[in-house]
């Protein structure tokens, strides 16, 4: 459950960051899936985790930043040039499979790039523990000191309070000597941060394998969970749980003989019935 | 009767110079630069995520004049080409009209793709089964109707979510797109899949829709039906209304802005549930064309996307009828001839989804904001 949670929760608290400063970010799901892409196929053509990891940040936020360009800068719609960079993505994905690679459909690296996975001695002796928290690789837990760390920077330090500033009153924050213009940036860089390991932790997470419009969705589902709880990081942490605790159970019910596409169907209704509860107006 | 020519006081200035004078002023009336500066920015999107695509093409070692070249011959160079052409737009044409009609009413309805599901599965199992208690004129306009309905009815979901309880149509609709596209293909891949069909188990796929039910050929060859002239009509028709009608002026105030249309008058709520529910009827028509016009019964995965190329169509076109026609037309070539390009460079043709994409990144840039509620949230100037 863990391990299915760690893509969704680096993502939403990615759109939570940029949901902080007003920023209706559903390009999130073109960034998760470049980051996929990019992650499995850096390092296998590197030979290096580190280095194909480190572009792969590198790159992600780049694009991050486009987006940020296009609608801060040159004040473009958010949803419209997000769905503009999901489609961007999705093109850019498939054709490089295609033509650089030459493997349309997907792309596998091999084994020895897979990421580490952490044993904590301490729980060896604990038998449920030990289940659930030991052979997590190591993005699932720097999700949780990222998630802590997200907390702090958001809610508790200066500039959490100036990030949120921008995304609650743009003018007011600029008459205290605030820009939302370079907050709105700074959002975005840390939103291509988490989406770029959210991506990783898919392709590379369990599996070492990219395949064609892997995310399904997943990018969505997080911005939702992020949504729901206004960008407040605790509650995009819960929820994004929530979300995948049902993804988790659903994978059990396969098994159980009920069709493998109303399976399928679960996450999504689940993030709908949750979006029915919460009846937060998200936009204005 | 003779006209004497229109005299201007020039002041002493040069015919030339006093025609550029008249033609600044022109250029600087409201209704002229508006749609001129916004069509211009529709203009630069395209060039800029042409040239992109280039850059990409040369990356690659493709020359890109070879390659684009090989896109407008493969799109409009011969008479199969411009069919095939005509037979990609079809699709888009409809959702992009489906786009218009929610978006301009302020509504970012995102629900294409699920209402083109349903109109599809709804019109061909219509066909195949209902159409033959009809008279036989009126089979295929029976099932083409069933569609349509079927697509108003799940945008009805959303619609009565975002009226009601303030449910944001965005993330629910894009949520309901998956649902959809699952739900349809288990429903007939669990009872009205065909049984002769032994090639791929995993293809949901019904009994081919009988032909008194389907939409007559202008080309079978090409795949070409009348669905494209139903659209061009449709087109015309939004015209009318956005121009002429009242239920027109109403959509275009309540997106202009909602609580000005509610105190003169509109009903707010109504319009929300009517203008998303048009827009999945658009779109569930445009799935019944595919269904019982070109394939002739419900093929799974028949869309590649075709609501949100709908999204591009329509914002090229500004939210225009017409426009989003002419956003569909060059959707359409774009796709037809990414196929010629495939063949003649050997580059694979999602470049042109990359393209689309960048468009649609870049489209909204600027003016939109006129257009959308979205832009009447204060922006701070830097």
């Amino acid at each position: 459950m863990l391990r299915v949670a760690t893509p969704i929760l680096l993502v939403a608290i990615g759109a939570a960051i940029t949901l902080k400063a007003g920023i209706f970010n559903v390009a999130t799901e073109g960034l998760m899936l470049v980051a996929a892409f990019l992650s499995v196929v850096l390092s296998t053509l590197t030979g290096s985790l580190l280095v194909g990891l480190l572009l792969t940040i590198g790159l992600t936020i780049l694009l991050a930043l486009v987006y940020g360009m296009v609608t801060v800068t040159l004040r473009a719609d958010p949803i419209i040039a997000g769905l503009g960079i999901n489609m961007f993505a999705a093109g850019i994905t498939s054709w490089l499979l295609q033509s650089v690679l030459n493997s349309p459909g997907g792309f596998s690296s091999p084994e020895t790039l897979i990421l580490p996975g952490l044993d904590v001695a301490a729980f060896n002796n604990l038998p449920v523990l030990a289940a659930i928290f030991n052979s997590q690789n190591a993005i699932t837990y720097s999700s949780w000191i990222l998630a802590l760390l997200a907390y702090l920077f958001v809610h508790r330090s200066k500039y959490g309070l100036q990030l949120r500033a921008t995304g609650e009153h743009p003018v007011a924050a600029t008459t205290v000597g605030i820009s939302p213009v370079r907050w709105q940036y700074i959002s975005l860089i840390l939103c291509g941060f988490f989406c770029a390991l959210g991506g990783m932790a898919l392709s590379m997470g369990s599996i070492h394998l990219f395949t064609k419009g892997m995310t399904a969705g997943r990018g969505f589902i997080s911005f939702a969970a992020a949504s729901f709880a206004v960008g407040d990081i605790p509650g995009t942490v819960f929820i994004s749980f929530l979300f995948s605790l049902f993804s988790s159970l659903t994978i059990r019910l396969v098994g159980l003989g009920i069709p493998t596409r109303i399976v399928q169907m679960i996450p999504y209704l689940v993030t709908l019935v949750a979006l029915i509860f919460a009846r937060r107006r998200i936009r204005l | 009767m003779d006209k004497s020519p229109i005299s201007y006081p020039t002041g002493g200035l040069s015919r030339t110079k006093s025609f550029l004078l008249v033609l600044r002023e022109f250029l600087r009336r409201p209704s002229v630069r508006g749609p001129l500066l916004s069509n211009l920015q529709t203009l630069a999107a395209i060039l800029i995520a042409v040239l992109a695509g280039g850059l990409l093409l040369m990356l690659v070692g493709a020359d890109p004049f070879t390659a684009y070249g090989a896109l407008v011959k493969g799109a409009f160079g011969t008479w199969p080409a411009f069919a095939r052409t005509l037979r990609t737009t079809s699709p888009v044409l409809f959702t992009g009209l489906a786009v218009v009609v929610a978006f301009r009413a302020g509504y970012i309805y995102l629900g294409m793709e699920g209402s083109l599901y349903w109109g599809a599965l709804a019109s061909a199992l219509f066909g195949i089964y209902l159409s033959n208690y009809f008279p036989i004129f009126l089979q295929m306009p029976v099932s083409v109707l069933a569609g349509c309905l079927a697509g108003g009815l799940w945008a009805l979901f959303p619609a009565i979510l975002r009226a009601r309880w303030k449910v944001d149509e965005v993330v629910s609709t894009l949520m309901l797109n998956y649902v959809a596209i699952l739900l349809v293909d288990h429903l007939v891949y669990t009872y009205f899949q065909d049984p002769r069909d032994g090639s791929s188990a995993e293809r949901a796929l019904t009994l081919p829709v009988p032909t008194t039910a389907r939409l007559p050929f202008l080309s079978e060859r090409y795949g070409l039906t009348i669905a494209i002239m139903l659209g061009v009509l449709l087109a015309l028709l939004l015209v009318w209304v956005y121009a002429r009608s009242v239920w027109g002026f109403e959509a275009d105030m309540t997106g202009f802005n909602r609580k000005f249309a509610h105190y003169g008058g509109v009903n707010t709520v109504r319009m929300a549930i009517m203008s998303m529910v048009l827009s999945g009827m658009i779109a569930g028509l445009g799935g019944a064309t595919e269904s019982i016009g070109s394939y002739g019964r419900y093929i799974g995965g028949f869309s590649s996307d075709f609501g949100f190329s709908g999204v591009t169509v329509a914002l090229m076109g500004r939210l225009s009828p017409i426009g989003a026609l002419l956003g569909a037309l060059f959707f359409g070539a774009l796709t037809n001839g990414g196929a010629s390009m495939e063949l003649a460079v050997s580059v694979p043709r999602d470049i042109v989804v990359v393209i689309q994409g960048l468009i649609l990144l870049l489209v909204t840039a600027q003016s939109l904001f006129a257009l959308l509620r979205l832009g009447t949230k204060a922006r701070p100037e830097e």
